[in-house]
């Protein structure tokens, strides 16, 4: 009895495996991420232009030597794994040609232009920027670089894309096939999104200020940090909102990790996801978090779920049309 | 977990890539998936991580570095209630050689107006003020010395006189129990000074940092 059960058990387990990873899927999805990635990746690298040779050149405050100084990485007995293109060069000049190439790369992923090289080449350089100096880093790069590196998969160039275009323009109007590499892409970051909100949720729980509802307030009394002044909800009528909003922003973020599986939930969320992004990302100034957040909602295609009944109402309305005669090829699909 | 059982309805699509590359792949999605919940799990409460995620996170250090997929240094609760969540910055006082005093904030206009710069250097400024409150010398040095060392630059010599500053955020209440808290919250009742150092160049034309001040802790008084 006990062996029969776990047979059932691992058979079921390994179907249920199967079937939530190894399956052919559209490169749809996998190409509109690319656009949400590729943007908030290009506004990161942008972030650097300005002062990039201050920062990382012979000289500036955070030179190659003083960096591995701060990582430990000039003390041999430390194990230290970061790597960067922009720890090979050190002049002013040099950083801004390698930038360059940088925010190229970046932008041809993000148009998918030779998508598929641009996406190692685009990964390689997020993850060159985020590891120069990784004390700077904030939260954006820990989900960043994990995302462009499960785009370098996928066909995510297969939609929407200058590929897609040049495809087109040479007389393939061909569909491209679904793929395997698409799904698990989609599925990764799926579930890396899903980490992060959990994640997000579950730290609050420790802190006592999430629990009284003032940690919102906290949040929007700093002045440096918030980019608008939210501060007049301190009034007697309106401090209610506060701690409201603060008990929502622990709920949402604990109740979209367990609810965007279910179909039916998704364009709900994904919807309220950008309301919850736009408030915290004015906040606290993670904006570049936020859009990436609320973009990466996207990877559970909630407009499936919104063409469902639709599409189910047109097959009932045939079916309930009593003068209309099924055709032989949609009476055998039908069949 | 690669089922090799007669395929349901639903499963006929898996099974056409194969028994060998579905276990593979599945080996390795269920080794990365593993790395990615002991990484995530163990920010959960702050910088005390069990025993367990200790032994661990040095083992897939290799991975979670390289591919920068370590989210413990970033501040995901948003708010803790800890100091290090409070703003910081810089302040500089900068002697050019003619002897004229002039004073900086950093991030401002003059260091860190980028478009994420700001944050950028606080993060900085957090990383000093937290070592000096743990009596940790090498660090703030470090960070401070490259920031002096652009304003003496920039000024073409002289002295600079460094601050790293905390900002206790203003409460939501301005009157608590009698005591007043000002209405502008970037007033100076506000701040706390956690490290201070001078950076000059000396005879020899080398820069050199010389602390003043580091914050330390202090035992409660009973």
């Amino acid at each position: 009895m006990l062996g029969a059960y776990l047979t059932r058990f691992s058979d079921t387990i390994g179907n249920g495996w199967n079937q939530f990873w190894f399956k052919r899927e559209s490169p749809q999805t996998i190409s509109i991420l690319r656009i949400v990635v590729g943007l908030v990746a290009l506004i990161y690298a942008l972030s650097f232009t300005s002062e990039l040779a201050l920062w990382f050149s012979d000289g500036g405050i955070l030179p190659a030597d003083r960096t591995y100084r701060l990582t430990g990485a000039d003390d041999p007995t430390v194990s230290v794994y970061y790597w960067s293109l922009f720890y090979l060069v050190h002049t002013p000049s040099a950083l801004y040609v390698l930038h360059a190439v940088g925010l190229l790369s970046i932008l041809s992923f993000t148009l998918g232009f030779q998508t598929r090289v641009s996406a190692v080449i685009a990964a390689i350089f997020v993850i060159s920027y985020a590891e120069r100096a990784p004390m700077l880093a904030g939260l954006l790069e820990p989900l960043l670089c994990p995302v462009l590196l499960y785009m370098c998969l996928a066909p995510s160039g297969a939609y929407y894309s200058i590929d897609a275009w040049l495809r087109k323009r040479s007389g393939n109007d061909q569909p491209v096939a679904d793929s395997y590499a698409a799904h698990i892409a989609v599925r990764l970051i799926q579930l890396h999104v899903v980490a992060f909100y959990l994640m997000m949720g579950l730290s609050k729980l420790g802190g006592i200020s999430w629990w009284n509802g003032n940690a919102m307030w906290w949040l929007m009394a700093q002045p440096d940090h918030r980019l608008v002044d939210l501060t007049f909800l301190r009034g007697e009528k309106l401090r209610l909102l506060v701690f409201a909003w603060t008990h929502l922003v622990v709920l949402f973020e604990l109740v979209f990790g367990l609810l965007i599986w279910f179909r039916i939930w998704r364009p709900l969320l994904t919807v309220l996801a950008i309301f919850h992004w736009l408030g915290l990302g004015l906040v606290t100034g993670h904006w570049e978090f936020a859009i990436l957040m609320s973009g990466l909602s996207l990877a559970f295609a909630p407009w499936q779920t919104l063409a469902e009944p639709v599409e189910e109402a047109v097959q009932q309305s045939i079916a309930e049309q009593p003068l209309s005669r099924p055709s032989p090829e949609t009476a055998e699909a039908s069949v | 977990m690669a089922s090799n059982n007669p395929p349901s309805s639903d499963s006929s699509d898996s099974d056409s890539l194969g028994s060998t590359t579905r276990s593979i792949l599945s080996l390795v999605l269920f080794i990365y998936l593993f790395v990615m919940w002991v990484v995530v799990s163990s920010s959960l409460g702050g910088n005390h991580a069990s025993l367990a995620q200790d032994k661990l996170l040095p083992l897939f250090q290799p991975l979670t570095e390289t591919l920068n997929l370590d989210v413990r240094a970033s501040p995901y609760n948003l708010y803790s209630g800890n100091p290090e969540d409070y703003e910081h910055f810089f302040r500089i006082e900068l002697t050019n050689p003619a002897g004229q005093v002039q004073t900086y904030q950093v991030p401002g206009p003059m260091l860190g107006s980028g478009l994420k710069d700001p944050y950028r250097y606080e993060r900085l400024a957090k990383i000093v003020a937290m070592q000096a409150e743990i009596s940790e010398d090498r660090i703030p040095a470090e960070i401070c010395m490259g920031i002096g060392e652009y304003f003496l630059r920039q000024a073409g010599g002289g002295k600079v006189s460094l601050q790293c500053i905390r900002r206790r955020p203003q409460p939501m209440q301005l009157d608590i129990d009698g005591q007043q808290y000002s209405p502008d919250p970037r007033d100076a009742s506000y701040e706390d000074i956690k490290y201070r150092a001078t950076v000059l160049v000396d005879s020899e034309g080398a820069f050199q940092l010389i602390k003043q001040m580091a914050d330390e802790h202090v035992a409660p008084v009973e």
